[in-house]
This record gives structure tokens, C-alpha cells and sequence, in this order.
């Protein structure tokens, strides 16, 4: 579409809105441009269309509501994916040096800190229940 | 100590990769769970299967998960109204 069309059709937009008049020059346009020709008799159409068209829709809000929700849980779906990935490159990265030290001979070390953790780990979960609780009530 | 030098590099692997898979599980599930994702996962990581079986145990067992109806987050069952999208629950 040329620039002359859109500033025509601009025009004749200002027209179907009652913010302008269909003058001379519009008209003659219109006779001789078969793209604005078409353009205008659309928009007759709308005009005389639109007091058939239903436009008493009743608004739930709930389903509004609804569909907000839906599109948050599908955000933070993608997110969780995200973090995923970015979770499992950042444990194969430990994971890969606590083997390389393993290798290197620091094997004992990460025996004895094994070992603290399967006897004391069952007594971090007070506070993780605890740590839940908090966040429920807050 | 050079023993662990003399363990095969598969087994390193095996063991690798049964922490890897237990920490992104946990990670997942703690993520759709709305538990703290990130400090379970690096628990996960740590050991296994001791670590896992107590993941499960405080998230389905001492921690029983009751979610919304409307929103699905977690709520405690003493709860009338969901303090997330504000449905009554009770």
C-alpha cells in the first residue's frame, strides 16, 4: 500500500468516526482508486452491521481470573524449566570436581564429610519443616 | 590416599550420575511443589539415597501436601479461605 493510499485511508477512518468530512477530493478518490473503493465500502459494511451485532456480553469475572491464573502457571512452568537446566550445568560442574578431588587423593575427605552428612542430615529436618511453617504463616 | 584413584572411571560416572538425576528430580518436584527449589536440589545432591527418601518424607508424609482447588497452591487444611487467590476452601 503507498504512502497516498494510507494517508487517503487515514482520512476516510476520520470520516467513519464522524471526526472528519468526506470532502471533493475524497470522493473523487475514492471513484477512481479501486483499493480505497473497497476500503470505504468496508467500512459501510461495518457501519451498517454493527446495531445486529450482540454486544451485551456478560462478563465473569472468575473466568477472567481463571485464565490469569492459567497464564501464570504456564510462566512459571517455563521458569522452573529454566532453572533446570541451569540447575543440572551447575551440578555436573560440583559434581565433576568433587570427582576430580576424589582422583587427586582427596578421597578420605570426602569420605569423613559423607559420613557427617548421613548422620546429621535427618536433623536438619526440623528446621526445614520449621522453615516451611514460617513461610505458610507469612 | 591413593586407592580412589585406582577405582574405575565408570563407576565415578555411575556414581555421578545417580547424584545428578536425584538432585534434578528433587529439584523438579520441589519446584511444582512450591518448596524451596534450589536448597532441595543442593540437598539432593549431597547423598544418596539417604537424602531423597528424606526429601520424601518431610514433603509427603510430615508436610502433607493439600493444594487449592482454584489455584493449586498449598494451603493448611485448618484454612477456610485460600490466603493465595482467596476461594473458600473450607
Amino acid at each position: 500500500m503507498s504512502y497516498n493510499h494510507e494517508k487517503i485511508q487515514e482520512k476516510l477512518m476520520d470520516v467513519f468516526y464522524k471526526e472528519g468530512e468526506l470532502t471533493k477530493e475524497l470522493k473523487s478518490h475514492i471513484d477512481d482508486c479501486s483499493e480505497c473503493n473497497s476500503f470505504w465500502r468496508d467500512l459501510n459494511t461495518i457501519e451498517e452491521n454493527i446495531p445486529s451485532f450482540d454486544l451485551n456480553i456478560e462478563v465473569d469475572e472468575r473466568v477472567i481470573g481463571g485464565a490469569f491464573r492459567k497464564v501464570g502457571i504456564l510462566k512459571e512452568k517455563r521458569k522452573n524449566i529454566k532453572d533446570l537446566a541451569l540447575f543440572a550445568t551447575i551440578a555436573s560442574i560440583i559434581l565433576g570436581c568433587v570427582g576430580l578431588l576424589a582422583n587427586m587423593g582427596y578421597g578420605k575427605s570426602i569420605i569423613l564429610v559423607q559420613i557427617f552428612l548421613v548422620i546429621f542430615a535427618p536433623l536438619s529436618i526440623p528446621f526445614m519443616i520449621r522453615q516451611r511453617l514460617v513461610k505458610e504463616e507469612s | 590416599m591413593n586407592e580412589f584413584s585406582e577405582i574405575p572411571i565408570y563407576l565415578w560416572v555411575v556414581i555421578i550420575c545417580i547424584l545428578l538425576t536425584q538432585g534434578c528430580w528433587i529439584f523438579w518436584d520441589a519446584s511444582k511443589r512450591g518448596e524451596n527449589k534450589w536448597l532441595w536440589g543442593l540437598f539432593g545432591l549431597l547423598n544418596a539415597p539417604s537424602n531423597l527418601i528424606i526429601y520424601l518424607i518431610v514433603t509427603r508424609v510430615i508436610l502433607k501436601p493439600n493444594p487449592c482447588k482454584v489455584c493449586s497452591k498449598n494451603i493448611r487444611k485448618s484454612y477456610k479461605y485460600c490466603p493465595y487467590c482467596g476461594e473458600k476452601v473450607g
